[in-house]
């Protein structure tokens, strides 16, 4: 048999099985030299356990069953001294958050060394040139200066390339990604998925790509595996399995929200009063200063720098930008989580700036906040009744009559009322952040701040959120501000969108005028990162 | 970092004046704190009274008073209103003694308490693992005093293992002094490194669960490296901090019932003395003593910490 004919890696009938979870059922999966294969599915779908199961680190207790053969040679069942150099030197990985895979208290240079210390006899001078020229082959700027710093210091995407740096260094002929992305921001996104795609064809590697975003897959795969409960659904070519999909689950995948720009009016809006207005509003922080510090403690820095914003009863408007660009702050000024510096705030024509939390109080129930992360933002210890519930009691609703109300506002959000007496994380995320939204329309509030509203939620249930929020839009005229760093998400339902970088406003427009002629670097970047076209809706 | 150490250092003289006023304070405001009158005895009159008063300068306004306290203090000249010894070298001559039995202590239970929770969180849930945790709740609920009155009888007096009580200093007989001391240490060690080594134990089992130990093992090296690179270092780290303070209080009086109970006649004891009689400048000495031990090893826990953690001198 020559090389060619033989897989590089070929599993088998693999199955890893974790307590009563049969994570990985049954999988079978080739891997050619130099080939990109995606393996997709929802979290959850088994991919991070077959990702871990190649490199022999399921965790203590899993059973694996069948094959896992690296040329020939058997990785299932092997003694620990047969697979440390094979992990890292012949089948490298590179995890999902750069943030948690990096030792906080060790040098980046340090974690990438450490690799190459375990695999080669070389002097600790040879070790450092290697260090720095893998840095700079992840395209790392002033890589032997970047070296010498900690995770902390350095941004997501950096990270994360020192991260594939580190896995790249003994030349492994599989590089296992699981996830790379898909805790960045969309610009950094593509440009991580560009680098592993340069290295892949440099180097000759093969690349089994662990994602839930298909548009990585369209990007990087020659060939696709679809799981689904530790099974794969669907295997074939790339382009095929994109354009054809056969299966259901596959088809599930690739929707993106879309069907949410349909229930969407005219542009006759534009003749109704603003019902947001913000002008020439700024956040600044001031660096915490001790008593001790002789020069208070450096430059105030202005995270929302005078935007001025407008939005209208029942309308959408998007509002995109990297992060750390200033979006979530604005979007906490407006709902007077954070005191802005300077500017206005006016809701219906009423100045919030300037009032006390308690004239605040009664103005709260028309603006109204969705966050990011509803495993975070819905109290882990208390019920979904409760959390639900809270807002009404707290504006001086009866017991009983709250109780009806959470049930109520449950259906509105497609959730059936067994939930109330469950706790937040007895629920998926997609059903968290439906109790995150109830929350929201409790008061019945005739604006919500969505906050990346389905950033953290996986490609189908992500479209259904944004359904159910076009659904409410037309049925309770609400009005949106969405933000997010999705360009082709917010372009898909907002009217008007605004660009923000480094807290200013630098483009504005609709979607379709964005994309086409972006004017802003930072609105390229943003529409290079989307990939695909926008569609604009009609 | 330099800019760290050095705001660091100012907000510790800081803590130092503010402590010793307090104390000079409440010294003078508490009830039948008036020195002069117990000074004086039972059968003095009160003109007898009123020239110690002038004498010591107790008839001058607090701010006045407190001055001249912390001037004689600095200078060495402070000496206790009943037993007119200095103050200074009363403590200076004792604190080796305080001082040798924290150190020690501190050692062996950083140490222990280390070594112990490393080894329960690598075999947790076995049976190794249960046992030594429950052996931790029961050292950390013993009373210290009572086990010291255990050890010092039955391992010192019954068996004469080790002498009983008292202290020889290092220059004269350092194997004595190690003797003298292995009881005490050992007690005063016991409890806190119990609780080093629960806290120690969660830390690395944390620490075992992050994903840059699960991305160490994914580098191929070793199990061993992985641990004392990865798991070791970051769970070692929060305990750091947490030993400056214990060290420096325990030099700042929490010895005292060991110091006792050996006998070890260390600033402890001194203290103790000094409070019981209501002695101004004792107090405040001892006082001092221990807040500036504690200002002290806190900056320097902080420092180190500073420097095994890159992310909290960033602030």
């Amino acid at each position: 048999m020559t090389a060619a004919e033989e897989p590089l890696l070929a599993v088998e009938r693999l199955s890893v099985t974790v307590g009563a979870l049969r994570a990985v059922d049954d999988l079978s999966l080739e891997l050619r030299r130099g080939e990109a294969v995606a393996l997709v599915g929802e979290s959850g779908a088994g991919k991070s356990m077959t990702a871990v199961a190649l490199l022999g680190l399921t965790p203590p207790g899993a059973r694996v069953e069948g094959s896992i053969r690296l040329d020939g040679a058997e990785l299932v069942g092997a003694p620990e001294p047969e697979l440390r150099p094979v992990r890292g030197r012949r089948i490298a990985m590179v995890f999902q958050d750069p943030a948690t895979a990096l030792d906080p208290v060790q040098r980046v240079g340090r974690q990438v060394a450490e690799q190459i210390e375990a695999h080669q006899d070389l002097s600790p001078a040879a070790i450092e040139r290697r260090v720095v020229d893998l840095l700079e082959e992840v395209r790392l700027p002033r890589a032997a200066e970047v070296a010498r710093r900690y995770p902390f210091q350095l941004s997501g995407g950096m990270r994360q390339r020192v991260a594939i740096a580190a896995a790249i260094s003994c030349d492994p002929g599989v590089l296992v990604a699981d996830e790379p992305t898909a805790a960045l921001d969309a610009v950094v996104q593509a440009e991580v998925l560009a680098l592993l795609e340069e290295l892949r064809r440099k180097r000759g590697m093969a690349l089994l790509l662990a994602t839930h975003d298909m548009r990585a897959v369209a990007s990087v795969a020659d060939r696709v595996a679809v799981m689904r409960a530790g099974r794969i659904v669907e295997q074939g070519p790339a382009q095929e399995v994109l354009r054809r999909p056969r299966e259901e689950h596959t088809r599930a995948l690739l929707r993106t929200p879309a069907a949410a720009s349909a229930a969407r009016g005219s542009s006759a809006r534009a003749v109704e009063p603003a019902l947001l207005e913000v002008s020439e509003l700024e956040v600044s922080f001031r660096p915490r200063r001790s008593i001790l510090a002789r020069n208070g403690g450096g430059e105030p820095v202005r995270a929302v720098d005078r935007v001025s914003l407008e939005v209208r009863a029942g309308e959408t408007v998007g509002l995109v930008g990297a992060s750390g660009s200033g979006k979530t702050t604005l979007a906490r000024s407006i709902l007077r989580l954070v005191e802005p510096s300077s500017g206005s705030i006016r809701l219906d024509g009423r100045e919030l700036t300037g009032l006390s939390e308690r004239a605040l109080r009664p103005l709260r129930r028309e603006v109204q906040g969705v966050f990011q992360d509803p495993a975070a933002s819905l109290n882990p210890r208390r019920r979904v009744a409760s959390i639900v519930a809270a807002p009404l009691l707290r504006n001086g609703g009866g017991r009983a009559d709250a109780r009806e109300r959470a049930t109520g506002l449950l259906e509105r959000v497609e959730q059936s009322s067994e939930h109330l007496h469950r706790f937040p994380h007895e629920l998926s995320g997609g059903q968290r952040q439906r109790v995150g939204i109830a929350r929201a329309l409790a008061l019945e509030p005739r604006l919500l701040i969505l906050d990346e509203p389905v950033s953290a939620l996986d490609a189908p249930v992500r479209a259904q959120v944004m359904d159910l929020l076009a659904r409410l839009q037309s049925e309770l005229g609400l009005a949106y501000l969405l933000i997010s760093h999705d360009l082709e998400l917010v372009g898909r339902v907002a009217d008007r969108v605004a660009v923000m970088d480094a807290g200013a406003f630098v483009e504005e427009g609709t979607a379709r005028e964005l994309v086409e002629k972006p004017s802003h670097p930072a609105t390229r970047a943003l529409v290079a990162a989307g990939y695909a076209a926008v569609r604009e809706p009609k | 970092m330099t800019r760290f150490a050095a705001r660091r250092l100012a907000s510790m003289a800081l803590v130092l004046i503010a402590v010793s006023f307090l104390t000079f304070l409440i010294f003078n405001v508490i009830p039948n704190g008036d020195p002069a009158v117990r000074m004086a005895g039972r059968a003095a009159t009160d003109a007898q009274i009123e020239a110690i008063r002038e004498d010591w300068g107790f008839d001058r306004g607090i701010l006045a008073q407190y001055g001249e306290t912390m001037e004689k203090l600095f200078t060495a000249d402070l000496v206790s209103y009943f037993t007119r010894d200095n103050v200074v070298d009363e403590i200076v001559a004792r604190a080796p003694r305080t001082l040798a039995l924290a150190v020690g202590a501190a050692v062996l239970w950083m140490v222990g308490g280390v070594a112990v929770g490393m080894y329960g969180a690598l075999r947790a849930g076995g049976r190794a693992d249960r046992a030594v945790t429950v052996l931790a709740l029961v050292a950390v609920s013993v009373p210290v005093f009572w086990l010291a009155a255990l050890a010092s009888h039955y391992l010192g007096f019954r068996l004469g293992l080790f002498p009983n009580g008292g202290y020889v200093a290092f220059a004269e007989d350092p194997l004595g002094w190690v003797h003298h001391l292995l009881l005490p240490w050992a007690v005063l060690a016991l409890g806190l490194g119990a609780l080093y080594s629960r806290i120690m134990r969660a830390n690395v089992l944390d620490a075992l669960g992050e994903d840059y130990v699960r991305a160490a093992r994914a580098k191929g090296i070793t199990e061993r490296r992985v641990l004392t690179r990865h798991v070791l270092r970051n769970s070692i780290l929060p305990l750091v901090s947490l030993w400056g303070l214990d060290f420096a209080a325990v030099v700042g009086g929490g010895a005292i019932l060991v110091e006792s109970v050996f006998d070890l006649d260390g600033v402890g004891q001194y203290a103790a003395s000094g409070i019981d009689s209501l002695d101004v400048p004792v107090v405040l000495g001892v006082t001092l003593f221990a807040a500036f031990f504690i200002v002290v090893l806190n900056a320097i826990a902080d420092i180190v910490q500073a420097a095994l953690d890159p992310r909290v001198a960033e602030r």
